[in-house]
């Protein structure tokens, strides 16, 4: 059996209001890499017939905003969906309080990292807190009896190919083709029919000592005018660099 | 006592390594680094003492992570410095609190995150995954300690290959890279000929790879190439840390259309407008 975890973050197109003490962005999305753990366990699910659930994370805020990629999930072929709302809280609170629920699968996916992730990496934490493999930066999956064949991205077109014990964790980091379409109408017919549970689980508050900054200003120089302006004192700057 | 992590592959010692170690002999306390499978002890004098773990088992860097979590049970390291790479990422581990995207770290570590749109300064001890480039590598030839340590590693990760890249264009030599990100997705033919009669060729954020609308060799950034152009003009490319950690350009130019994309601090000269418009304009006038 296969879970995905998707978490709500904040949608960096948006902006944010960045306080001493807080971020707090306009609106929230579905981390996309954990999307694309959804669609890595739906073809897992068509290849091999596993059964796929996911499990959403949002905070308060951000609680209502995660249920339209959960019926996203289910409209691409998860069988169930959860989801959980977290308080101010860490990756390790997180997985503290979702071993629980994870144990009972032997694939567990989810996105190698989050925007908003600079204090612990959730899928490393939770395989810890398992006992079980994690390798992120997965491009691929396979089923292979009782292990998973992944390639594991280097970078630059480089990968590895790993062969991994089940139970084990996955942070997911690309695609090999692009993510399913799902019809506005199947989508909708989703958000009709099918449900999202509630998982009555308690995360606790884990609060850091930290300060939020505005970066510093940039010290580029604007070109403005109208767009043929622009283009036209572009051309010449770009000439006088190369030449 | 610091735990520098060295990243190898292949048996040789990335060049990270030599940035953690300017870092970690500025903090003052004293230095392990810890090198993983067979690789080539070199460089590394500016330790104090090299840990190595040796076995063939262990040229695969997928087990890095349990060697790692068993050394910091035995060794207790207040702080462990390691590259924030496609491997070194993998290394964040549950046992011990990891910062992530770090850039530097004194009496606080500061970080970038938010795709580069919000920057944290956080009290904290325990793993720092160090973006490449935070520091100048320091690289000490000469004779340093070598113990060697054995570990036991019960998780079965197996390393079956390793797929070597295919390169149709070398985005690394060329003297002009037009970057195309997701704000420049229609336009990537544009793109090309922007390139071509610049003498240049075209690179990607990760979104367009992705995507499949440009090859990996492509890529820009911490999961693609580092490239040295004497120009680079970033079209459409929010300017995350992952993204510019790749971009050792002479010259940045970029078009966006958010005022506050991070790509321009970066930049020497930007343009806030929408590249569907301005680069057929641009290219008129170039070609
Ligand atoms: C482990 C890991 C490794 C990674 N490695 C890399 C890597 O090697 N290289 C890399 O690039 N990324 C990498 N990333 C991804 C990185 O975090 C960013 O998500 C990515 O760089 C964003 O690409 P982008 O700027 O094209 O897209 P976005 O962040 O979506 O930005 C698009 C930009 O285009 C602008 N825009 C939109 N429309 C227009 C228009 N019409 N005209 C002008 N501007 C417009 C927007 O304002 C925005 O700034 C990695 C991520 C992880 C987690």
């Amino acid at each position: 059996m296969i879970c995905v975890i998707v978490r709500a973050v904040p949608d960096l197109v948006e902006g944010l209001e960045i306080e001493e003490r807080d971020v707090r962005p306009y609106r929230y999305i579905a981390n996309e890499l954990d999307e694309y753990a959804v669609e890595h366990a739906v073809s897992l699910k068509e290849k091999y017939n596993e059964r796929v659930e996911v499990i959403g994370i949002a905070s308060e805020d951000a609680y209502d905003e995660i249920d339209e990629s959960l019926y996203m999930a289910i409209a691409k072929g998860v069988d169930k969906a959860y989801k959980v709302k977290i308080p101010k809280t860490t990756s390790y609170k997180i997985a503290d309080a979702l071993s629980d629920f994870l144990k009972k699968f032997d694939i567990i996916l989810t996105g190698t990292l989050a925007v908003d992730e600079f204090y612990g990496v959730l899928g490393a934490t939770i395989a810890d807190k398992l006992d079980i493999p994690y390798v992120g930066g997965v491009r691929s999956i396979e089923i292979e009896g009782d292990s998973v064949i992944v390639k594991k991205e280097l970078g630059g077109g480089a990968y590895l190919v790993l062969k991994v014990k089940k139970p084990a964790l996955f942070g997911i980091l690309s695609l090999e083709k692009p993510p399913r379409y799902v019809p506005i109408s199947k989508l909708r017919s989703v958000m009709r029919s099918a449900e999202i549970e509630e998982l009555k689980v308690k995360v606790e508050e884990d609060v850091l000592d930290v300060r939020f900054l505005e970066p510093p200003k940039p010290e580029v120089e604007f070109i403005d005018g109208d767009p043929e302006e622009v283009a036209e004192k572009l051309a010449e700057i770009i000439r006088g660099l190369i030449s | 006592m610091i735990l520098v992590y060295a990243e190898t592959f292949e048996g040789k010692i990335s060049d990270v390594t030599f940035e953690l170690l300017r870092k970690a002999r500025e903090l003052g306390d004293e230095i392990w680094t810890v090198v993983i499978g067979n690789a080539e002890i070199e460089g590394l004098g500016a330790s104090d003492k090299v840990i190595h773990v040796e076995g063939e088992r262990f040229n695969n860097p997928a087990l890095h992570r349990y060697v790692l979590r068993k050394l910091i049970e035995k060794y207790k390291p207040k702080k462990i410095l390691i590259g924030n790479t496609p491997i070194g990422i993998d290394l964040a581990l549950g046992i011990m609190p990891t910062l992530v995207s770090c850039v530097d770290l004194d009496s606080k570590a500061k970080v970038v995150s938010y795709g580069g749109k919000v920057f944290v300064e956080v009290e904290f001890e325990g793993i720092y995954l160090i973006n490449r480039g935070s520091f100048e590598p320091l690289k000490v030839d000469g004779e340093v300690e070598v113990e060697k340590v054995s570990i036991d590693v019960d998780k079965e990760i197996e390393l079956l290959d390793v797929i070597k890249p295919e390169v149709d264009v070398d985005i690394t030599k060329a003297d002009v890279v037009v970057g195309v990100g997701r704000g420049a997705q229609n336009i990537v033919d544009l793109a090309e000929d922007l390139a071509e009669s610049l003498g240049g060729v075209v690179g990607a954020s990760r979104p367009l790879v992705d995507q499949g609308i440009l090859p990996p060799s492509r890529q820009v950034g911490r999961s693609g190439r580092t490239i040295s152009p004497k120009l680079y003009l970033a079209l459409g490319i929010s300017g995350a840390m992952e993204h510019v950690e790749g971009v050792k350009a002479k010259n940045v130019i970029a078009i966006n259309k958010d005022r506050k994309a991070p790509i321009f601090r970066i930049s020497r000269y930007g343009v806030v407008g929408d590249v569907e418009e301005i680069v057929p304009l641009l290219l008129e006038r170039l070609r």
